[in-house]
């Protein structure tokens, strides 16, 4: 389970005319994804998915707010090392080394999570057997096709088995192929009582595969439910249709004004 | 910190480096290329120069000489009788001076005679080498024939030839050991080659681990992990220092083979160079090695903090080059003859390392000297890895925001009301004033002595005035423009004299520990001040500083500095930045002190006006004592009764003053 409580970040921005704005990047965000449990977070670029997601990944520090995970007696974890313990986060900005082959690469970074080298190994060949990576799991990380580098992305979530994973845009630029590895992956893991936050643009895909959905513009929660709730609150026949019904208006100067790297 | 997450992220960092080509190759196999490829070039240039000058003709002429005089000269030259070995030739030219202009001909001759006395005037050309050449050994040929023909006239007058023309000579014996003239001659050229290959050793790992890891997208994936920031950097920092010192090795090893196939060459042709004992450098090899290693900890944490706030491996490359021209300039610094390893030299970063280079390749083994090197470089370098960890701290830094907070580069129409200036325009707004204060300063002091003093005072509140003007800032509040409460005002007064006399000791003790250096100041002053009245002195030199300088430094930086940094550190920074304007080594720490007294009370009383009216005080009782010092009468040296009373008082006025501007209310 994790839980955003009043979450918001504020930020310093350029203005186009090199003017300084103070800005909510995040406006005091609410809501919690509970265990077995895909939460979609959808929204038009800029509006503070990325933040907030940095944010609930421990990232970045909250300006206010904060983010609530209970460890194992039921207390909220402060400490950022170990809330990250308990996080897989997945973003197109978390790219591989690719100077390393997957094997090494894993293998470091399991080494970070305190892992044995007998546990390691053990780990890895079942994550292996699990993405299909044998074949490449010595080939440098530089040399691999998107897909096969999707796959060792999301080996790197799965290393230290966390309880909640942080997918922002995962599928973003895959093909039908690779997406579905994701797909299949997300799944599966809610099956095993897992928690995701899950980002996208892609309705289709958020339609089928998340439980709720929280729509986000310029920072603040705007609509949350199913897609069904969703739709029939707004009237409309698709997800497609109710995302424009929410964002009416709003949308096209924010997306002019995007910072792109916040 | 976690060691075995430190050791981990260690392992991942060398290894990422080092499996990029191009570390591996400026690394290692440039040095090993280069220094053969230097040495090889610089023999063939010299050897090609040799064979030149040896072989060549030189063509002479000569103008309004004498045929007889000519002909004896010419005889001369070519007769074995002068001991050379030149070859020149006479030439017939119409216009010398317009052949020798136009490199026809390498030098012309001219005649004159005093009384007997022939002077051959060579004219030639200093920029052209041949001309240059033919110079220096018709020189030689006319000074070997008047020797010739002085010693030939003495004996003709049946005189003693060594008595008359050489009662007294002199002979140069070089009482210095082989290695240490060695050493001496090495010592411009190796602290220059050291500093330069850990500049470059420690850029290019230095770039790929912080702009690099970022550019490639990896950053954000590492700060998934569970690893603290202090990790984190120490990882970063010790990677790129364990290269930036391998790189070293390689370069000293690379330097070393060249140096020893050298000396092989050489010990086959001189004698001297075979009686060197190489043995004799290992001690000072193992202390230069010692403190270069510090040094490649200082350099590697620089560099790392410039390429902290690059996006890009290309932007970093940019942000890197100033910082390469002055490390690259200051290890010039062992060229300069006579500039040595001294108390002062010692603090200097960069030019510390190069002088202790340079007094080690003479076997000078201070090591009260080296200790402060040593210390001092590891103390920098321990500055700059916690400066670099508060970047990687700062999210702005990681995750790219644009770094520019200078309203001043904006048009102004697009700025906001009433804003104050940020720490970077501060910063920028000091050292514009700082450059015009020395180059403007001084250009003004040359025409006018006494314009001097009040020009740059009128520059220095300028600057932040325009500058706040431009940004529309808040003028009342970045200049503290306000009345203070009187119960302030009282205590700033107290505050003053408290500390006014605590820097009266210091500068007593610091005068007594280096005589010579305010003597000088106040010199420069009483004669700058010849002629000009006690009021017109308190005008210029009190009262002009106390609003100049508050405006800049307490207005202006301090309102800058305290919007980020809080107002402690910002009263800091601004002391140090004060003293660094009075450009006086020798007053930059009372200076300082005086500065962080006055931001204190500028900031307690919110206003101008006490830190205005102290800087006054100050300074005007430096005037007084500069103009009435000849009638005051000291009992002598202060003896431990009066500095101990003077110390009770300052402190006690110091405190009373202090708590009076309500320091230490919560």
């Amino acid at each position: 389970m994790i839980e955003a409580r009043e979450l918001t970040k504020q930020f310093v921005r350029m203005e186009k005319k090199g003017k300084k704005e103070e800005f909510f990047a995040v406006d005091h965000v609410s809501f919690t994804a509970v265990g077995g449990e895909i939460l979609g977070i959808l929204g038009p670029n800029g509006a503070g998915k990325t933040t907030l997601l940095r944010m609930l990944g421990s990232l970045m520090e909250p300006t206010s707010g904060e983010v609530v995970i209970l460890d194992a007696d039921g207390r909220s974890i402060t400490d950022r090392e170990q809330l990250k313990r308990r996080i897989g986060y997945l973003s197109e900005n978390t790219r591989l080394y690719s100077r390393f082959s997957v094997r090494e690469m894993l293998f470091l970074f399991a080494e970070l999570y305190g892992y044995s080298r007998e546990e390691i190994e053990k780990r890895l060949e079942e994550i292996a057997g699990i993405l299909q990576m044998e074949p490449f799991l010595d080939n440098r990380i530089e040399k691999l096709s998107t897909g096969q580098k999707q796959r060792t992305s999301i080996a790197r979530c799965l290393l230290h088995d966390p309880d909640i994973y942080i997918f922002d845009e995962p599928t973003l630029g895959l093909d039908i192929i690779s997406s579905r590895a994701i797909i299949d992956f997300m799944k599966k893991e809610k099956q095993r009582g897992k928690s995701v936050l899950y980002s996208t643009h892609y309705m289709e895909e958020a339609e089928y595969l998340c439980d709720r959905l929280v729509m986000i513009d310029r920072g603040r929660v705007i609509a949350m439910g199913t897609a069904d709730e969703l739709k029939a609150a707004t009237g409309t026949g698709n997800l497609r249709d109710t995302f424009f019904a929410y964002m009416e208006g709003g949308m096209t100067d924010e997306l002019s004004a995007a910072p792109d790297t916040l | 910190m976690n060691y075995q997450q430190l050791r981990t992220l260690y392992k991942k960092e060398i290894l990422d480096v080092l499996r990029d080509k191009k570390t591996i190759f400026t690394m290692v196999v440039l040095p090993i290329i280069l220094y053969p490829m230097l040495f090889l070039i610089a023999m063939q240039v010299i050897a090609f120069v040799n064979s030149q000058k040896e072989e060549r003709t030189y063509l002479i002429a000569y103008d309004r000489v004498a045929e007889e005089r000519s002909r004896e000269l010419n005889e001369w030259m070519e007769s074995e009788e002068d001991g050379l070995s030149y070859l020149m030739k006479e030439v017939v030219s119409e216009d010398p001076a317009g052949d020798l202009e136009a490199e026809k001909i390498d030098a012309y001759l001219t005649v004159r005679e005093e009384e007997g006395h022939v002077v051959y005037e060579i004219h030639y050309l200093f920029s052209v080498s041949n001309s240059s050449a033919a110079a220096d050994m018709l020189e030689e040929e006319i000074q070997a024939l008047n020797k010739h023909k002085a010693e030939r006239g003495a004996e003709e007058a049946g005189l003693n030839v060594k008595q008359v023309l050489y009662p007294v000579v002199s002979e140069k014996l070089d009482a210095s050991s082989d290695e240490s003239a060695l050493g001496s001659i090495l010592g411009g050229i190796v602290p220059f080659l050291m500093i330069t290959s850990i500049l470059m050793g420690a850029m290019y790992p230095a770039i790929d681990a912080t702009a690099g890891e970022r550019e490639r997208g990896t950053l954000e994936t590492l700060l998934t992990l569970p690893v603290g920031n202090m990790e984190l950097i120490m990882s970063k920092f010790l990677s790129v220092a364990t290269l930036a010192v391998v790189s070293v090795f390689v370069n000293v090893l690379s330097m070393g083979l060249v140096a020893a196939y050298m000396f092989a060459t050489m010990s086959a042709l001189s004698e001297s160079a075979a009686s060197i004992h190489f043995t004799t450098f290992i001690p000072a090899i193992l202390i230069a090695v010692v403190c270069v290693m510090a040094f490649a900890l200082l350099m590697s944490a620089v560099v790392m903090c410039i390429c902290a706030f690059a996006r890009s491996f290309k932007e970093a490359n940019n942000y890197v080059t100033p910082v390469t021209l002055v490390v690259m300039l200051t290890s010039y610094i062992g060229f300069i003859p006579n500039v040595e390893l001294d108390v002062v030299t010692a603090f200097i970063p960069v030019a510390n390392i190069c002088l202790l280079l340079k007094a080690l390749l003479v076997f000078k083994y201070d090591f009260t000297l080296i200790f402060i090197v040593l210390m001092s470089n590891v103390l920098y370098s321990f500055a700059a890895v916690r400066l670099l960890a508060a970047l990687y701290n700062s999210e702005s830094v990681l995750f790219g925001e644009s770094m520019s907070g200078v309203k001043l580069f904006e048009r102004r129409k697009n700025i906001k009301q009433g804003g104050i200036p940020s720490v970077q325009e501060g910063l920028l707004v000091f050292v514009i004033a700082i450059l015009l204060l020395v180059y403007l300063g001084g250009w003004v002091s040359l025409k006018h002595p006494l314009a001097g003093v009040f020009v740059p005072q009128l520059f220095l509140a300028l600057l932040p005035v325009l500058a706040s003007f431009y940004i529309k800032g808040d003028m009342k509040r970045i200049f503290r423009l306000s009345l203070p409460k009187p119960k302030h005002l009282l205590g700033a007064v107290i505050l003053m004299i408290g500390s006014g006399s605590m820097v009266l000791l210091l500068a007593n003790v610091l005068t007594s520990l280096f005589p010579d250096s305010s003597a000088g100041v106040n010199e420069g002053f009483e004669t700058l001040l010849d002629g000009v009245p006690l009021w017109g002195a308190v005008c210029m030199i009190a009262l002009l500083p106390a609003v100049c300088e508050e405006i800049m430094f307490r207005g202006y930086l301090l309102t800058a500095f305290g919007g980020k940094m809080g107002a402690v550190k910002a009263g800091m920074l601004v002391a140090v930045l004060f003293g660094i304007s009075h450009m006086s080594l020798i007053r930059f720490l009372p200076t300082m002190l005086l500065g962080m007294v006055l931001a204190l009370a500028a900031a307690k009383s919110e206003s101008l006006v006490t830190s205005s009216l102290m800087h006054f005080m100050n300074n005007a009782v430096s005037v007084f004592i500069l103009y009435n010092g000849d009638k005051l009468e000291f009992a002598g040296e202060p003896g431990l009764k009066v500095i101990l009373a003077v110390l009770l008082i300052g402190v006690a006025c110091m405190a009373a003053g202090m708590w009076l501007l309500d320091v230490f209310d919560r």
